[in-house]
């Protein structure tokens, strides 16, 4: 197959507008094409460069910096900014991060998220995903309850451990 | 193209030199952390840390798709591995090139060939640097016993995909030659997923010295003077100088010419180094290996040269031409790093892991100490057990050795056992302060009745 014609272009989005992927990669001898479907809010990070440019700063504030090599400076004992967002109110449990990565709320653009405030959860169930590499994880519920709040963003980086839901456990 | 933000995948002093050369160039550092590491000196001077996952390195720190996502995630340019970990990983150099990170060290291609003992050597007989009499690939047992005639006893069985002194043997007895290439090829495939060996004639009395390069990866090569790290144990490295107490002016240039000729040939990127046997009888030296990263022992080159070789790294990777020519390296004087490691020297170098519940520095003239370490530390029992290095600079040697007593005598550590008394007890030794220590000598002389 040597040449590709404008219908087989439009038959290729048309499988790929209709599947449940998100991404794909289609190469033929010296032909590629990478299609990537990026509804609302549905953004996939990992593999887009001009994205990863576009990414708000690092975390501004940096301790003033020691004047010689020689020297460490004791430091306070700040909490890390790993470990700032982590507090969880009184009565309720987190579902953590199980790994650093994407965050995705649905199984693919098209579908609603797994979980919305207010839905009941059962241990096991899927409440989101999490990408590393093109890698799709799941992230499963730890407890039966209701969620309240949902702080991981849609396609943000999330950190190991990090909450990415609060749910009102129910008494086991 | 220039630098904005850098990621840091390592901890530890590392951790903290990185994240200091990173400001002193105005660029901004992330740094990944574990979970042990969340509350590190280096968490605490980065812009921005993030969790890469829980304690287990394996999880964390040498998580490829971790450590190039979180770079992604936070908008790096660039990457830094510092040493160990996935310094040498050359998945870790593809992954950043496909997601537009440059890769603060040297190509995918020299890291596999320098990873490849047997290739290295290979590389380097080619580059007509002195190598060892030995074998290509030693495939069984009967070859090897073949080798025993060929080469002489005693020599050393190696494992090809080797390092950290790992699916390494001597053999000193020809009756011992099968039990040892069994041993070293089964370490071998459990250590590396790769048991191929080779073998190599052994020096017994030799040092280890090494020289540091830095190119461009156009093929321009510069090189920074030796150091000698004959003072180990069990091939881990304790003591580190330079210049070396045992090299004369036409062998130091002989062995710095071999270093840069090797690096020109694959057209080497970034700081290496090329280690050589150095063997003081007969006043010759051989190729050991190369390590395509920044050194843990690279503060005494910097004491004595005057340059910054974490800064010149992070330029190089930003396409900027090398700063230092030849003609410009002058050294001064002469420099000790002593490794602080959390080990009970009177307990056989056992870790000692735990809180630091006192810290104390020495400061002064000619005194550098890099660290991650204050009071208050938690040593975390999942990682190496390195707390600082304690750099020391005098006009000469016996002036840096003086002041070495005196900073020893100062550096005040409690909560965890350290190897400061091992290094106050090799003051003491005349052979250390002869140089004539060999890599050998800590097994084969220090005893622990020797501390304070």
């Amino acid at each position: 197959m040597n040449n590709l014609s404008r219908d087989d272009v439009d038959e290729i989005l048309r499988l790929i507008d209709n599947s449940g992927y998100v991404e794909m990669r289609l190469e033929l001898d010296d032909i590629k094409i990478h299609v990537r479907k990026q509804n609302d809010g549905f953004v996939p990070n990992g593999s887009g460069e001009a994205q990863s440019k576009s990414d708000p700063p690092a975390q501004a504030e940096r301790p003033a910096s020691e004047s010689t090599e020689t020297q460490v400076k004791k430091p306070s004992p700040s909490p890390s900014p790993a470990a700032a967002a982590d507090a969880v109110p009184e009565g309720m449990v987190a579902v953590r991060a199980p790994m650093l990565g994407s965050f995705y709320r649905s199984p693919t653009p098209d579908e609603p998220p797994f979980v919305e405030v207010g839905d009941r959860v059962e241990p096991g169930q899927d409440v989101g995903l999490i990408e590393v590499m093109k890698l799709f994880n799941s992230v499963k519920s730890d407890y039966a309850g209701k969620v309240v709040e949902i702080r991981a963003e849609n396609g943000g980086m999330v950190e190991y451990d990090e909450p990415l839901m609060l749910i009102q456990a129910e008494q086991q | 193209m220039s630098l904005r933000r850098v990621f840091i995948a390592n901890r530890g002093e590392i951790a903290v030199r990185v994240i200091r050369a990173c400001h002193a160039l105005g660029l901004e550092a992330v740094l990944g952390v574990s979970t042990a590491d969340r509350d590190s000196l280096g968490a605490q001077l980065a812009d921005r840390a993030v969790c890469l996952g829980p304690a287990r390195p394996g999880d964390s720190y040498l998580s490829v798709a971790a450590v190039v996502q979180a770079a992604i995630g936070t908008g790096c340019d660039a990457l830094h591995p510092g040493y160990g970990f996935l310094a040498e990983r050359a998945d870790l150099v593809r992954a950043c090139e496909q997601n537009g990170i440059a890769f603060v060290g040297p190509t995918a291609e020299s890291i596999e060939a320098m990873g490849n003992k047997l290739v290295a050597r290979n590389l380097a007989r080619e580059a007509g640097v002195p190598i060892l009499a030995g074998s290509d690939h030693v495939a069984t047992p009967q070859a090897a016993e073949a080798l025993v005639d060929q080469l002489g006893l005693p020599l050393m069985l190696k494992a090809s995909a080797g390092g950290g002194g790992r699916g390494m043997r001597i053999v000193r007895e020809p009756g011992d030659i099968r039990s040892a290439f069994d041993s070293a090829s089964a370490e071998a495939r459990d250590a590396f997923d790769d048991s191929t060996l080779y073998a190599e004639r052994y020096l017994e009395g030799a040092r280890h010295v090494e020289i540091q390069v830095v190119g461009d990866g156009q093929g321009r090569i510069v090189h920074l003077g030796e150091r000698d790290c004959s003072v180990q144990r069990r091939h881990q490295k304790l003591v580190e100088e330079a210049p070396s107490p045992a090299l004369d002016e036409r062998l130091r240039s002989a062995m710095a010419e071999s270093a840069v000729r090797l690096a020109e040939r694959v057209h080497y990127r970034g700081a290496g180094t090329v280690e050589f046997i150095f063997d003081p009888l007969r006043e010759d030296f051989s190729f050991l290996e190369m390590n395509t990263r920044i050194q843990v022992e690279h503060p005494v080159t910097e004491m004595v040269c005057g340059v910054d070789l974490v800064a010149e790294q992070l330029k190089i990777a930003g396409g900027a031409p090398l700063s230092i020519v030849q003609d410009g390296v002058r050294t001064d004087g002469h420099a000790i790093e002593f490794r602080i490691n959390a080990e009970d020297p009177h307990r056989n170098f056992a870790p000692s892991p735990g809180r630091i519940t006192a810290w104390e520095m020495p400061e002064g003239g000619g005194i550098r100490v890099d660290t991650h370490c204050y009071e208050g530390t938690f040593v975390p029992p999942f990682y190496d057990s390195l707390l600082a290095k304690l750099i020391v600079w005098g006009s000469t040697r016996d002036k840096a050795l003086e002041r070495s007593e005196r900073a020893l005598d100062a550096f005040v550590v409690d909560g965890v056992s350290t190897t400061i008394p091992f290094h106050q007890a090799l003051l003491r030794e005349t052979d250390f302060r002869a140089a004539r220590v060999t890599t050998r000598w800590v097994e084969e002389h220090y005893r622990e009745g020797a501390l304070a």
